[in-house]
């Protein structure tokens, strides 16, 4: 069974541009086409980042919140961007701030899963997944153990699948400190992992 | 951007098993965040994106404008700072929440002085002024009588009593002081709600298609029609439900799945300690009067019900044993008015087998007087176990009932358990050890739970005592057959083989794990780890086969730049 994917591109007055170089350049001299551009172009993979770091049990509308904050942050931080060809990295980047920042947000109100609209999160259109989707969440809320930067460096790391440099950089630590703080974090998780036999049953399905 | 990795550092680091396992979930949030991706957010995103642009900017043009008109040119530049302007409005926004929040304290402690108008049901709701009927169409509708409405829909009791709130189909919920709760979803059929910390009792009235949860840390209870109580206390990650009526299912850790509790019922789970406790309120006076006969020290050996089955949603909770009074941590003020704990039932939980950092080289077992290599038992060959056509759902689940046949022979033999689980995940596996020595470690390795014999192995394991260890590690095979802890213990004495060079008696541990547990917890490292064994024992041209398996297996796993050499070699 497949289903066809609509692409959400705004045709609009995009800005035609070929390149991640001519896009940042375009964005740089206030071209505004240029930020449609860059919305066509990102909007979705950054989405798709934002979804593996906020977990299944995340509000859509919290997720695209977020999505906003992550474009206004980046066509307000473009000119500060020194490779122009590492734009996907710039991004991501800012994504792992930004949810960064709303995790530590959520914690310092200790209401780590309420909704800002009052709305459940919208799952039923998920169902045949619903186990997984279940036990992911679960998953998601276990890391709620970990402080908001720890939970921050685990998740980019092994979610987000970004190199412990990578990892290092964004948090501002040092790569020992950050692989220091991810052993302790992965010991932690997998503590909590294993007394959870759905979680362990979907990790042993889910690794063949 | 996007792209998964392993999760192993580069820098290496001992954990394999956790690193396996952390990855095989988040491969697993990978695949389900991409399933869900329908083609990237909605075209209107886009259009609100520019909305809350235009907002922003207007709103920095205001302060500026405000700043250059009364201040300096140097402070006004400060004022349009967004990070300082956010700052100083979440400082505007925390005072008038102390305000408002001592106000209403205020009200609280006056209400509670005053005639008993919340005490009964009050009419009138002098506590808070937030008070008022909510509704939002086609929901229900709900009030709230002597608390705090905090932010939109959460609610606070921060008075001195006990508050409720209502629903407009006539659901009723009585919130202890001190009890956080919120309403996070609601719709004509019910409602959902996070309770935070506290205790709430509800009483939700029956109607068809009824749709009621609640959230309580990582558990969630739906319910259908029925009045209980619920109380989850934060910081000790503690749920306790107390049925007076009807039914609801239960789910969150070490609840194999939706576990239903009926009338009478009372459960109280501890995921940070392993423990889950059913009691049973209709057995509850023979219980106790088994409490009083009962004499110290005794073991009890009365078993309450399971709870009952609806179906293959949720299966029948796994006996793992009745544990006496006297081994029960403190117990709270019971949610329904009943004295303390009397029984018991503990559920199998799979037992967490921590990282294991890389231990010395064997030496002879001084306190046994055997060796290592004396100690260690051959696997029989490849093809003989019997559970290998098991999945691993199928093991655990059995691991639930055999383990619970097995503790429960363990229990009549004398063994009390030590909780040695808890003690190895704080890092106290020296004094665990230390324990184990007390007691003797012939007497320990002979007698103890399926539970404190794992959590041995893993003490001596991080102690430097690999020969303790593989002994642990090969009584839970003798003693434990067919159980998950019977299929990680092989892993686990694989893995030590294999990390003391010694390739062919790891290989054939692993390929005995892979049997048994083929798609077990550990079945990418095992995996990965044979194919490196076969690869220096009998060639790269060997180890092909079990690259290509790998890399269809988990293409994603820790071994795949080895694996895709060894493909490439050929």
């Amino acid at each position: 069974m497949t289903s066809v994917v609509p692409l959400r591109l705004l045709r609009g007055d995009a800005a035609d541009v070929d390149s991640d170089e001519s896009l940042v350049l375009a964005l740089r001299r206030g071209d505004r086409r240029a930020e449609l551009a860059a919305w066509n172009r990102y909007a979705r993979r950054v989405d798709g980042t934002l979804r593996r770091l906020l977990g299944p049990g995340e509000d859509p509308m919290n997720r695209e919140d977020l999505l906003q904050e992550v474009f206004i942050r980046f066509f307000n931080r473009v000119h500060t961007l020194r490779e122009v060809n590492a734009l996907a990295g710039f991004l991501t980047g800012i994504c792992v701030n930004v949810v960064h920042g709303e995790i530590a947000r959520r914690r310092r109100r200790r209401w780590l899963r309420l909704t800002s609209t009052g709305l459940a999160p919208d799952t039923s259109v998920h169902e045949p997944n619903a186990d997984a989707r279940e036990a992911l969440t679960r998953y998601y809320r276990q890391l709620e153990v970990l402080g908001a930067k720890d939970r921050s460096i685990f998740v980019s790391r092994t979610i987000e699948g970004l190199t412990l440099a990578e990892v290092a950089s964004l948090h501002g630590l040092s790569i020992s400190t950050t692989q220091r703080r991810l052993n302790r974090a992965t010991k932690k998780i997998a503590l909590l992992v294993r007394r959870d036999p759905l979680l362990v049953s979907l990790a042993a399905g889910g690794s063949s | 951007m996007s792209g998964p990795g392993p999760v192993r550092g580069e820098s290496g680091s001992g954990g394999g098993d956790d690193e396996a396992l952390v990855e095989a979930l988040a491969q697993e949030a990978r695949r389900l965040a991409a399933q869900d991706d329908r083609g990237g957010p909605a075209p209107a995103a886009w259009y609100r994106l520019a909305r809350t642009r235009r907002e922003r900017a207007g709103q920095i043009q205001t302060k500026h404008r405000r700043g250059s008109e009364g201040r300096s040119e140097g402070r006004s530049d400060r004022w349009t700072r967004p990070v300082t302007a956010g700052a100083l409005a979440a400082l505007v926004a925390g005072v008038g929440c102390l305000v408002v929040v001592g106000i209403a304290a205020l009200g609280g402690r006056q209400a509670s002085h005053g005639p008993a108008t919340v005490a009964t049901g009050g009419a009138a709701t002098p506590v808070t002024t937030s008070a008022a009927a909510t509704s939002i169409e086609p929901g229900l509708s709900f009030s709230v009588h002597g608390a705090t409405v905090t932010r939109g829909e959460e609610i606070d009791v921060v008075g001195n009593s006990d508050a409720a709130l209502r629903f407009s189909d006539g659901t009723d919920v009585g919130l202890d002081v001190g009890t956080r709760l919120a309403v996070t979803a609601r719709d004509a059929r019910g409602a959902r709600l996070r309770l935070q910390s506290g205790r709430a009792r509800f009483q939700v009235v029956h109607r068809p298609n009824a749709a009621w949860k609640v959230d309580a840390g990582p558990y969630l209870i739906e319910v259908t029609g029925t009045v209980f109580a619920v109380r989850w206390v934060e910081a000790e990650q503690t749920i306790e439900v107390a049925m007076e009526s009807g039914s609801v299912r239960v789910s969150g850790p070490l609840l194999s799945d939706r576990m239903e509790l009926r009338t009478g019922q009372r459960l109280v789970v501890r995921p940070a300690a392993g423990d889950v406790e059913l009691d049973h309120l209709d057995q509850m006076g023979q219980t106790h009067q088994t409490d009083q006969n009962a004499g110290p020290g005794q073991t009890r050996t009365e078993r309450t019900p399971e709870p009952s089955s609806p179906g293959p949603s949720a299966p029948p909770a796994r006996t793992e044993g009745v544990r006496a009074a006297a081994d029960e941590p403190t117990h709270r003020e019971p949610l329904a008015g009943r004295g303390p704990v009397r029984t018991a039932l503990a559920l199998a939980s799979p037992r967490a087998h921590l990282a294991s950092p890389a231990g010395p080289s064997p030496g002879p077992d001084e306190d046994s007087g055997a060796s290592t290599a004396t100690t260690l038992v051959e696997p029989p060959p490849f093809e003989a176990p019997a559970p290998a056509e098991r999945s691993e759902g199928a093991a655990l689940e059995s691991d639930g009932r055999d383990q619970g046949a097995h503790e429960g022979a363990s229990k009549r033999a004398g063994w009390v358990s030590r909780r040695w689980a808890a003690r190895v995940a704080s890092g106290e596996s020296q004094a665990v050890l230390a324990d184990a020595e007390h007691v003797g470690f012939e007497a320990t390795l002979a007698g103890a739970d399926g539970a404190d014999l794992t959590a041995f192995a893993d003490a001596a394991r991080y102690s430097g005592r690999p020969d303790l260890a593989d002994r642990a590690l090969l009584e839970t095979r003798r003693r434990f057959p067919g159980t998950a802890r019977a299929q990680a213990a092989a892993f686990l004495l694989g893995r030590a083989a294999d990390d003391r060079g010694d390739a062919a008696s790891g290989l054939a541990w692993l390929r005995r794990y892979l049997l048994e547990a083929p798609r077990g917890p550990f079945a990418s490292e095992a995996l990965g780890r044979q194919m490196i064994a076969v690869e220096k024992l009998r060639g790269a041209p060997a180890a092909a086969p079990l690259a290509a398996e790998y890399l269809r297996r988990f293409p994603n796993g820790t071994y795949l730049l080895r694996a895709r050499a060894l493909l490439l070699d050929r």
